[in-house]
């Protein structure tokens, strides 16, 4: 403690005259070209500039592949539905793929009298009736 | 206008992790002179130290982005200076070992007037360590703490670095006049 005293006065107790002349050893009358100058902040606009580019691609890159990979995706389940839908031996996916529009589609189908199929048989109770739409209609929305 | 900017180093720093060139520019006038003050005492050459500062400032800029400053920005660069000095020195001088370089290093310049010439051969005789607390906190007018954080060191060492050095000032035959003068000053001051 007394110790921590005597340094803290120590260090506030220096005359003016030392200090001056300290500072008066290493002064330098030299002074930074204008020159050098212009080349650190033309670097520095450079550099920062560079990243801020690079910063922003950085954001665009995954944004990119992110939007290229649900296009894919998208196109390829837009595919797979139309493959599905036109083809005339499943005409209705498997209830685990079945859409609201599946469901639609089978309403229609017996509202206009047509015969069902075997697989329309949703409830398997032997008959394609509306019990089957309200089961594809009860599936669809779970999914 | 660019060197009159009210904004803090922290706030410029940040403006600097966004991309802003401007505020590099600002912080470069801000510290662009004390750079080069320590760069030429540490290198004693106008030239040498010309390159040590476009050295310290490109090794500043690459920290961006993601910079954060923890400390004074004076703290940072100290050591940033230093090291890019002592580097040009060992390639200089190759016979020279790191040690002898680190006492060599920034020490008074070999021509000065002759009413200072007790003063620079005081600084000379004194241990590198306690030399170099003594020029940051009075010539380089950093706090106690800075020169700790720069110097990477605690700070009770800097404490008894600094009252070592002033000790050896105050009873030195070289340098006690300066202390005796100040003593008779506050006594008459008081008187």
């Amino acid at each position: 403690m007394t110790e921590k005293t005597e340094n803290h006065e120590s260090f506030e107790d220096i005359p003016g005259e030392l200090i001056a002349n300290l500072k008066t050893l290493f002064d330098t009358d030299s002074m930074v070209p204008g020159s050098i100058d212009d080349a650190i902040i033309a670097e520095a606009d450079r550099y920062l500039v560079r990243r801020r580019r690079f910063k922003a691609l950085r954001w665009m890159a995954p944004v990119a592949a992110a939007a290229s990979m649900t296009i894919i995706i998208l196109s390829l389940l837009s595919d797979k539905d139309t493959a599905i839908r036109n083809d005339p031996k499943t005409s209705i996916p498997t209830i685990e793929n079945i859409t609201i529009l599946d469901a639609f589609r089978v309403a229609r189908i017996i509202r206009a009298g047509e015969c069902g199929k075997k697989e329309w048989d949703a409830n398997h109770d032997g008959t394609i009736d509306q019990a089957d739409v309200h089961e594809l209609v009860t599936a669809a929305v779970r999914l | 206008m660019t060197r009159h900017d009210p904004r803090s180093d922290e706030s410029l720093i940040e403006a600097m992790n966004n991309g802003d060139t401007r505020a590099f520019e600002v912080l470069y006038h801000r510290y662009r002179d004390w750079v080069y003050r320590l760069a030429c005492r540490f290198t004693g050459d106008d030239e040498e130290a010309l390159d040590v500062l476009q050295e310290t400032f490109a090794y500043f800029l690459r920290k961006f982005p993601g910079f954060t400053l923890t400390a004074k920005l004076t703290t940072f660069l100290y050591p940033a200076i230093k090291n890019r000095a002592m580097d040009r020195i060992r390639i200089k001088k190759r016979y020279m070992s790191g040690e002898k370089i680190f006492e060599t290093i920034g020490k008074p310049p070999d021509t000065r007037p002759n009413s200072l010439e007790g003063l620079a051969s005081l600084l000379h005789c004194l241990p590198p360590g306690q030399y170099e607390v003594l020029i940051m906190r009075f010539v380089d007018e950093m706090k106690l703490d800075e020169i700790a954080a720069a110097l990477n060191i605690p700070l009770g060492t800097v404490k008894s670095r600094l009252h070592n050095a002033l000790k050896t000032l105050r009873t030195d035959e070289r340098t006690r006049a300066y202390f005796e003068k100040n003593i008779q000053h506050t006594a008459e001051g008081n008187g």
